[in-house]
């Protein structure tokens, strides 16, 4: 990879970042567009004759328009994050950004353990093929023959609404259309938009690795490392590492300050 | 960015001499004392050595190669300790999303590790704080609960350091043994501070800790990837802080506390970059940063989701 070279025109020298500011883009494309014409009009009454516009100008509006209408179409300002690399044409290339799954995602566990250690996998359909479907349960809640263990507490959820009745190897979409077991963050995202935008601008879901991925390569977890598809709600867990600083014994025949906003 | 390397005017020695005359020679030996004490641990080398911005390129090198002996001497470890500088057209920022956080203290784990802290004490750069929902309390925070987390009608705020922009702790320091680099953070020069601390009274987020003791820490759990402004272990009586963990960001790689958070409710990166994740939420999410009021201009950001 070349990525050396480039590397640092990325970065934008001393620039300030506008800390605070909620940009709306097409506001602000607008602003300027009209404050440009203001501008010319300014001119045009000022000097009551024509100036020559430059090449310059034209090109300026030009861009401006194309702005506007781009924001103003909505256009999505970020695509699925997926196991590619994406490199920002002219800059620098990155290093790829990958969704960690767990490796037996959309298969079933037997319980037999294997002799690598390993557990046993068989895929859905070993069963599902020969179960008809009319026979299994429409929507059951708590399927009262099979998979008991798992019991489904998801909003309204049923287990249809996210497996297909007839291919139980894949997943299914509001849409109907079926979807891999490995792109299950699409699956969530369709319901969860919020957190699927900020999972996809690294606000939710954390990571792992490099910040600067001109240096070196990312790992995020898919949602269902967080969140089980059947019961998401993050369970409580005990904390680690009680402070115990200031109950420290030490040389200077004082007690330290460290009980920090305790007020004791 | 407005820290630049200038110069320290004042050398140790200066202080010294001054503190000599006004106390009185008998005055002066007893406030002396604890520093013959830990003369012990302290070799001529380091006590002689120069300041951190003064030393050049090979004379650094021969401080760190030094200080990896003697953490070879002390501890029994085979370290590396590198002096790594900012990177060019970076500032850091972080972000925290209280929405998310469940207090279960995995960054400060990750934070005791990953800089070496004093064992016994369960020392951390990072406090967090339970708080009641819909208070701000900070004075009344708990930070030695124990309950499973997340409490009921609690939520949780971890706390270190803020890397200022106006970092009021690095003022007040008599012998320039602090200050703030061109990335943003406040470093100390472990080998420079006289652990007068009043940069820890000068933190209004109680962000520094002092090493009332020489750290404990078996060389089996010593980190070995160290820097001399950061996670080296630090000598007996002097102040320490965050760094955002330098000796891991400065090459590109995340902070050891956003890499143990189990809810993803940490973000990090380099606030100059326009595309950077950091910038997405400053941009995106309505951020707050603690103290506003005391102009510190904290570049560690709270944010809610709504
Ligand atoms: C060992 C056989 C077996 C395997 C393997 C298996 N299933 Fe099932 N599954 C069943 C049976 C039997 C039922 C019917 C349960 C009932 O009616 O209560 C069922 C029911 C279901 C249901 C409830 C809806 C319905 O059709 O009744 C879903 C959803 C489901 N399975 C998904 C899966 C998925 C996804 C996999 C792969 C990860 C899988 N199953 C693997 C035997 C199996
Ligand atoms: C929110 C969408 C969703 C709903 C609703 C849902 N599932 Fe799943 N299910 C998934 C996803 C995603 C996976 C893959 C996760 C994995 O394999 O760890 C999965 C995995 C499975 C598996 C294989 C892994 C395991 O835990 O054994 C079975 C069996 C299963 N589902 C059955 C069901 C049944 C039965 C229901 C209804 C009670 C149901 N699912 C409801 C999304 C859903
Ligand atoms: C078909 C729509 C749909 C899909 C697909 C879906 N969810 Fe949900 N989810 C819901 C609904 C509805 C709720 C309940 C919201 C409420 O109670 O306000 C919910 C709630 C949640 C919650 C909050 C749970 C709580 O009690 O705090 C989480 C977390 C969550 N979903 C995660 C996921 C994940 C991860 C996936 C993908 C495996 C997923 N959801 C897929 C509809 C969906
Ligand atoms: C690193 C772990 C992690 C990952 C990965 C993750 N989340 Fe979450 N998520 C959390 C935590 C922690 C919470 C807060 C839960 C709480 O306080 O109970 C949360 C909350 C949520 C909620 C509930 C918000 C509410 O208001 O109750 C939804 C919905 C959700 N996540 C969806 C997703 C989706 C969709 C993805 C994948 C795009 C995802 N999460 C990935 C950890 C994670």
């Amino acid at each position: 990879m070349s990525r050396t070279k480039l590397q640092k025109n990325k970065r934008i020298w001393g620039q300030q970042p506008i800390y605070f500011a909620q940009v709306r883009p097409a506001a602000i494309h607008f602003g300027t567009f009209f404050s440009m014409i203001a501008n010319y009009k300014a001119i045009l009454v000022k000097n009551s004759h024509f100036r020559p516009l430059k090449t310059i100008h034209l090109l300026n509006f030009f861009v401006i328009a194309v702005a506007i209408l781009d924001s103003a179409c909505g256009a999505p300002d970020d695509t699925i994050v997926r196991n590619v690399a994406v490199a920002s044409p002219g800059t620098t290339e990155l290093y790829p950004e990958t969704i960690f799954l767990p490796p037996g995602i959309g298969t079933y566990a037997t319980g037999k353990i294997l002799a690598d250690g390993t557990a046993e996998t068989i895929p859905c359909m070993t069963c599902h093929a020969t179960i008809p479907t009319a026979k299994t349960q429409t929507n059951p809640m708590d399927p009262k023959q099979f998979h008991q263990d798992i019991s489904l507490v998801h909003g309204n959820l049923e287990c249809l609404s996210c497996h297909d009745r007839e291919n139980r190897n894949a997943l299914r979409l509001a849409s109907g259309s079926l979807l891999e077991f490995r792109e299950t963050v699409q699956l969530c995202a369709q319901c969860h938009g919020l957190q699927y935008r900020d999972y996809t601008h690294g606000a939710h879901g954390g990571m792992n690795g490099y910040w600067d991925r001109s240096t070196g390569e990312r790992t995020k977890n898919g949602c269902i490392v967080c969140h089980s598809p059947h019961n998401p709600k993050i369970q409580p867990v005990v904390p680690v590492l009680v402070p115990n600083d200031r109950f420290l014994d030490h040389p200077m025949g004082e007690t330290t300050t460290d009980s920090t906003y305790n007020g004791h | 960015m407005e820290a630049e390397n200038k110069p320290t005017g004042i050398s140790r020695r200066t202080v010294v001499k001054g503190a000599a005359a006004t106390l009185g020679a008998a005055a002066f030996a007893r406030a002396m004392a604890p520093i013959m004490n830990w003369s012990e641990t302290t070799s001529l080398d380091e006590f002689v050595q120069k300041h951190y911005r003064e030393l050049n390129s090979q004379e650094m090198n021969d401080v760190l190669r030094r200080l990896e002996r003697e953490t070879k001497e002390n501890y029994g470890a085979d370290v590396t300790i590198n002096d790594i500088k900012p990177m060019q057209g970076v500032v850091f920022g972080y972000a925290l999303n209280l929405s998310i956080c469940i207090g279960c203290r995995k960054c400060a784990e990750a934070c005791h590790k990953e800089n070496n802290h004093d064992r016994p004490s369960h020392n951390a750069y990072i406090r967090v704080l339970e708080l009641d929902q819909g208070s701000m309390n900070l004075e009344n925070a708990n930070t030695t609960y124990t309950h499973p987390v997340p409490a009921p009608g609690k939520y949780y705020m971890p706390v270190q350091c803020q890397q200022c922009e106006n970092p009021p702790c690095v003022n007040v320091c008599p012998v320039e043994a602090t200050w703030q680099e061109a990335d943003g953070i406040t470093v100390v020069d472990y080998n420079w501070c006289i652990g007068c601390r009043y940069c820890e009274a000068a933190c209004p987020y109680h962000a520094r800790r002092f090493n009332w003791r020489k750290p404990e820490i078996s060389a089996t759990e010593i980190n070995p990837n160290q820097a001399y402004l950061s996670n080296r272990i630090r000598p007996q009586g002097v102040v320490e802080k965050c760094t955002f963990c330098l000796h891991r960001t400065r090459v590109g790689r995340l902070p050891a506390c956003l890499e143990a958070c189990p809810t993803g409710a940490r973000v990090f990166g380099n606030l100059l970059d326009p595309n950077s994740e950091i910038r997405w939420v400053l941009e995106n999410k309505r951020v707050f940063v603690l103290k506003e009021e005391l102009g510190t201009k904290p570049r560690f950001f709270y944010f809610f989701d709504v």
